[in-house]
């Protein structure tokens, strides 16, 4: 157990959270605490709500991006909106011949992310440049079969299971500001990871949970999501 | 207490939707009644004999149920706080308190009815006629006019609910559960299209919830359940009850559909005779659903006035609920079954004849009945027929609302004396009675077709052709002239609004001609029934009194909304988006208050509100005198990177960067192309490729903009990324800063020499990765310091806590803005306007001459060339004792406005009030006298000073 304050990295809702009953443990890179202690897997499936925000992600962008990750191995391909599975776990959201996101694992290994934003040097001249979308994006995944129903109080896109399919993106507008919402489904549960100004964060969260009231407003975390993703 | 009997039907087949073994109980106007659970507030009134529900508009007249669906105006009452409820909709709940409208005393004594007598004083558009000489006559009419003619009250006080809205995605949206719209979205749903259908009312099935398929309650039924049942039974089709377009409870559904069947179904039009409003006298389908609905008779003794057989068939509905039939008065001679069964039961059937006039007040007594000679024109009466209700069903006008809204044209048919919808657009199409059709097999089969075809287009299918949308039975349903103009008046066109025949043809005589006059002149069709009951026959009376046929005079526009729809539901879960930066939460804790800056919050000081002026000073001495700590998180910010990076920021920003040395700050100054300044910040160059660039709060975005546009156009090798929500920032600021930074561990060098003014350096600050910025926009040595902002709320923890021993205290913006403009700092947005160069904003330092391109230059050029005619200066109020001027404050020449402040202040520091105005140019020099105008029309003395006004040499800031 850990307090978020003991960190000198922290989620913009801890306070939030803190209030709904979360515990807290540290990301396994241990630089953050990430909420814990909420939720349970059923409520995940029909519907929930996580904050991941405090979980390391990281983007590139520039007009040589998209052969500049598949230098370093990263599995995408040059098609905008949509988003490619990893080998391990994590998702590279293509959002634009010329823009990526590339999320960690739910694990939380963040190895490989470090990895690339250390190696990057502008020197190298490659034409695509490092962004820190860990700072600037919350990240929130929404699991479960009323996802769309609720995403349909917030958002003008038809995120209809078999109108969106699972690994397609939407940059769109949200409760009013800006998102990208991914459909990545973890295990066989629908889920919608989606990335959000950091500072309109506390705004979107109560969004959220405003629209996901009449569907039992539950909040989950991360290892939910891993109960999830191992089925 | 009033009871539920004896006009309950308890019958089988009476009673659909209420529960006869839940008694519920509420109040009407104080009084007790009973109901059953299933009960509407008009069924259980008028099954506890309680037929008088309201008083009209303008005259008061005493108003009962017209047609038992929510669509005219007499059922509205006031539930609780909620006015112009329809009581026709409205179910009854244990304890509802009703209350009706619109009356002076009791409803059945309205003091305000003897509005009644005083017509002729009322003439139609007489609100343009009177009220309006002598001058200021208004005011003293307003207050009563609104007592007499108001619906419902609004509380203030009343609670808020909550109200939200919804999308709704679907291939195929049908809009009405009836017959029509049965078929045709079982048969878009059955075509594989995931289908939409929703139905205002509780139940689906229109009118074979109550009608007959010919001539049979039963064939109805059957239908009616096998429809339902089918249409359940398909996982692709959503059936969404109690629902109209679209509006679903407390939510406004946002439904967006490939393909849309209007099934909405039809109108009935009522027969315009005199005292055709007396309670009592409803449509037949508003009986036939107090009768199948609620199990509630509307009589005991009825006359059918009808002209088709849906009359006889009702008289046939009566009898089977143990009413008696006076008598059917037909306005033509109708043949059938249900005639033929009528006549098998003995009913007196009078053919070619019409009402003309009814007795009774507060309810229905008799109807005298006329013979029908010619157009509109009828025998004296010939008899009067004692009874209780009168029944009416002399046709109808298709439900084209949501066909028009959609951009279908709306023309009028002499074939069947109904409108149809025409050149309806791609996407839209209609069935039933909508659509023109009325017998049952030719609404399946148009129906059952039409769901089709849109489920193949939906998919991207070819439609195929198209169904037969004929009908030869639609052309015995409506009447074509059911007005019967009395001598004494008082036959209701427009129930609503109390217009009368004659009223619409005065409308005419007054030079009002085109219906859509008439319509704005008499207001038909302006009231809460929006012309359903009055249009058809409105446009008949123009018709007649013009000698054009109905299709030349046309229709008046459909507009949203189709229902009555709620502020609350345009206004329900507003979405306001705030962006709170990572140190907010501090704030709070710190006691600030709060001031919006765009869509951020930003704290404007620290301290109770009722100490303002105290706890801003405070802040502004602190860091003059030791060091201060303010939230720039919500400053923009952008990293421009790659090889052009420097060229790139040489063509954005009017000075020089490209010999900018990395490790360097430097002041960015922007104008747009027609050298209008937008903006100011800084450009730190990181490295040779990358530069950090600041922008205002306010404009990062249309900055950002403007440089991703222009971007495109140059097609430089340079990326350009908005980073203003990645990093947090604070200025430390004041002569104990740099203890404070030199306290905590980093790898940066903060010497004096090692980190001068304006350099920039990045490393960490007590782990924290950080960009530092040797910038003093308020005057004092300082670092801006910048982080990703997941550390922001850290780094201000270790700053405030390194800054204890050496008093840091927190500062807002208010004190930034005294610190300022002490320093003559501008702010762009505030000392410069819409069109202020940079040459009038004082700012020709910023501007490189020897550029040959920067956004905007050509324009500064031709300005510098041609002269500016003001510029900005320092000044200082002359006298201590005068009153402090204002931002916008003017400046007064012989009684001629010739500038105006844009930043003043009472500056703590310096104890005197000095500020930032516009002058002409032959008042700019230092020392000249000037007028300023203050509140109030005070004259306060002024005198140019040179800026800054603190700290003149800059020393202080590069310490």
């Amino acid at each position: 157990m850990t307090t978020p304050e003991q960190h000198l990295r922290r989620t913009p809702l801890r306070s939030a959270l803190t209030k709904a009953g979360a515990k807290w443990t540290a990301t396994p890179a241990g630089d953050a605490a990430i909420s814990d202690g909420l939720g349970s897997i059923n409520a995940a499936r029909h519907l929930a709500i996580t904050d991941l925000s405090t979980m390391p992600r990281i983007g590139f962008k520039g007009r040589q991006t998209i052969p500049a990750m598949q230098k370093r191995g990263i599995v995408l391909e040059g098609t905008a909106n949509r988003a490619f599975r990893q080998p391990d776990g994590g998702l590279c959201l293509v959002l634009a011949a010329s823009e990526v996101i590339l999320l960690s694992p739910l694990s939380g290994d963040d190895g490989k992310l470090q990895k690339l934003h250390d190696d990057w040097r502008l020197d190298d001249a490659e034409r695509t440049y490092p962004m820190l979308r860990r700072d600037s994006q919350a990240w929130f995944v929404v699991t479960g079969a009323k996802a769309p129903e609720m995403f349909a109080k917030i958002c003008g896109i038809d995120f209809r299971l078999n109108k969106f399919p699972d690994l397609s993106i939407a940059q769109t507008s949200v409760a009013k500001i800006s998102a990208i919402v991914t459909r990545a489904d973890i295990g066989s549960t629908p889920a919608f990871h989606i990335l959000a100004d950091s500072a309109s964060a506390l705004y979107f969260f109560d969004c959220l949970i405003d629209a996901a009231q009449e569907f039992g407003n539950a909040l989950a975390c991360r290892s939910i999501l891993r109960d999830l993703e191992s089925g | 207490m009033s009871t539920s009997s004896p006009a309950r039907i308890d019958k089988p087949g009476f009673g659909l939707l209420i529960d006869r073994t839940k008694s519920l109980s509420f109040t009407f106007d104080g009084r007790l009644f009973n109901g059953y659970h299933g009960d509407t507030i008009a069924s259980a009134l008028y099954g506890a004999g309680q037929v008088l529900l309201s008083r009209s508009f303008k005259y008061h007249r005493p108003r009962g149920a017209l047609t038992m669906n929510g669509l005219d105006a007499n059922t509205l009452v006031q539930v609780a706080d909620e006015p112009n409820v329809r009581a026709d909709l409205h179910a009854i709940s244990p304890g509802l308190a009703v209350v009706s409208i619109n009356r002076l005393g009791s409803l059945e004594r309205d003091a305000l009815s003897i509005m009644d007598y005083f017509g002729r004083f009322l003439p139609v558009g007489f609100y343009y006629k009177t009220f309006f000489r002598p001058a200021g006559v208004w005011k003293y009419f307003e207050r009563p006019i609104r007592i007499m003619a108001g619906l419902g009250t609004l509380d203030p006080r009343a609670e808020h609910k909550y109200y939200d809205k919804a999308y709704l995605f679907t291939d195929v949206l049908v809009v009405g559960g009836g017959q029509a719209g049965l078929e045709a979205a079982i048969a878009a749903a059955e075509g594989g299209a995931e289908t939409l259908l929703i139905e205002e009312n509780s139940e689906l099935g229109g009118s074979l919830l109550y009608g007959r398929v010919g001539d049979s309650r039963e064939a109805a039924d059957t239908l009616r359940r096998d429809l339902i049942a089918r249409a359940r039974s398909l996982k692709n089709l959503t059936i969404l009850t109690s629902t109209a377009a679209a509006i679903s409870g407390n939510r406004l559904l946002k439904i967006r559909t490939r393909q849309t069947i209007v099934a909405a179904g039809s109108f009935d039009q009522p027969i315009v005779f005199r005292n055709n409003d007396r309670p009592g006298i409803l449509f037949a389908t508003a009986a036939q659903r107090l009768m199948r609905l609620y199990g509630v008779r509307p009589g005991n003794r009825a006359v059918i006035a009808t002209s088709n057989s849906f009359g006889y068939e009702t008289a046939l509905d009566l009898l089977d609920a143990g009413g008696e039939v006076a008598a059917i008065v037909d306005l033509g001679t109708t043949t059938g079954p249900a005639v033929e069964a009528a006549r098998a039961h003995g009913i007196r059937i009078v053919t070619n004849a019409t009402p003309v006039d009814a007795k009774g007040y507060l309810r229905v007594e008799s109807v005298g009945i006329a013979s029908i000679t010619g157009q509109g024109k009828t025998s004296s009466v010939t008899d009067w027929i004692t009874c209780d209700c009168v029944l009416i069903s002399v046709g109808c006008s298709p439900a084209l609302n949501l066909a028009s809204h959609a951009g279908a044209k709306v023309v009028f048919d002499p074939v069947i004396q109904m409108h149809r919808a025409v050149n309806a657009p791609e996407g839209v199409s209609l069935a039933g009675s909508a659509a023109g059709l009325w017998s049952p097999d030719r609404v399946s089969t148009h129906a059952k077709e039409t769901g089709a075809i849109a489920a193949r287009l939906a998919s991207g299918s070819p439609a195929g052709a198209q169904p037969d949308a004929t009908d030869p039975g639609a052309a015995s349903i409506t009447h074509p002239y059911p007005i019967f103009k009395s001598a004494k008046g008082k036959e209701f066109i427009d129930f609503d609004e109390d217009l009368s025949v004659k009223d619409i043809i005065n409308s005419v005589k007054d030079g009002y001609d085109d219906i859509q006059l008439v319509k704005r002149y008499s207001t038909a069709g302006l009231g809460p029934s929006q012309g359903r009951h009055a249009n058809l026959n409105t446009i008949r009376v123009v018709s007649a009194v013009t000698g054009k046929p109905p299709e030349v005079i046309g229709t008046t526009t459909f507009r949203p909304p189709l229902v009555p729809e709620k502020f609350a539901h345009m206004a329900g879960r507003a979405f306001e988006p705030t962006r709170l930066t990572s140190m907010h939460r501090r704030h709070e804790e710190l006691g600030a208050q709060f001031m919006t800056a765009g869509l951020w919050m930003r704290p404007a000081y620290y301290g109770p509100k009722d100490n303002a002026a105290r706890a801003i000073e405070d802040e502004v001495r602190a860091v003059r005198n030791n060091a201060g700590l303010i939230d720039v998180s919500t400053l923009g910010g952008l990293d421009i990177r790659g090889p052009d990076a420097a060229a790139f920021i040489d063509r954005m920003y009017t000075w020089a960067y490209e010999k900018q040395p990395v490790g360097r700050a430097r002041y960015t100054l922007m104008t747009d192309i027609a050298g209008v300044v937008i903006d100011d910040g800084v450009a730190c160059r990181l490295a040779p490729n990358h530069y950090y660039v600041t922008a205002t709060t306010s404009a990062v975005d249309q900055v950002y903009r403007a440089m991703t546009w222009f971007n495109v156009q140059w097609k430089m090798d340079v990326d350009v990324a908005n980073v203003t929500a990645a990093y947090s920032a604070v200025n430390l600021a004041g002569p104990k800063a740099r203890n404070i930074v030199q306290s905590l561990a980093s790898d940066i060098d903060f010497s004096k020499d090692a980190f001068p003014y304006m350099g920039v350096r990045t490393g960490t600050l007590a782990g924290i990765p950080v960009r530092v910025l040797r910038v003093g926009f308020v005057g004092e040595a300082g670092y801006e310091i910048h982080c990703p902002a997941s550390f922001g709320e850290a780094l201000w923890d270790i700053l405030m806590s390194a800054g204890k021993p050496h008093g840091l205290k927190p500062f807002g913006v208010e004190a930034q803005r005294i610190l300022r403009l002490e320093k003559g700092h501008i702010i762009v947005g505030q000392d410069t306007d819409g069109l202020t160069n940079p040459i009038e904003a004082g700012m020709e330092w910023a501007l490189a001459k020897k550029k040959p391109f920067y956004v905007g230059k050509r324009s500064i050029d031709m300005q510098a060339a041609k002269g500016i005619t003001r510029k900005l200066v320092g000044f200082a109020v002359t006298e201590s004792s005068a009153p402090t001027p204002k931002d916008c404050h003017l400046i007064i020449r012989n009684g001629a406005i010739v500038g105006r402040i844009t930043s003043v202040v009472k500056s703590p520091t310096l104890g005197k009030v000095v500020g930032l105005a516009y002058l002409p140019l032959d008042m700019t020099d230092t020392g000249h006298r000037f007028e300023i105008r203050v509140d109030g029309g005070t004259m306060v003395s002024a005198e140019v000073v040179p800026t800054p006004f603190y700290d003149p040499d800059n020393a202080r800031q590069e310490i």
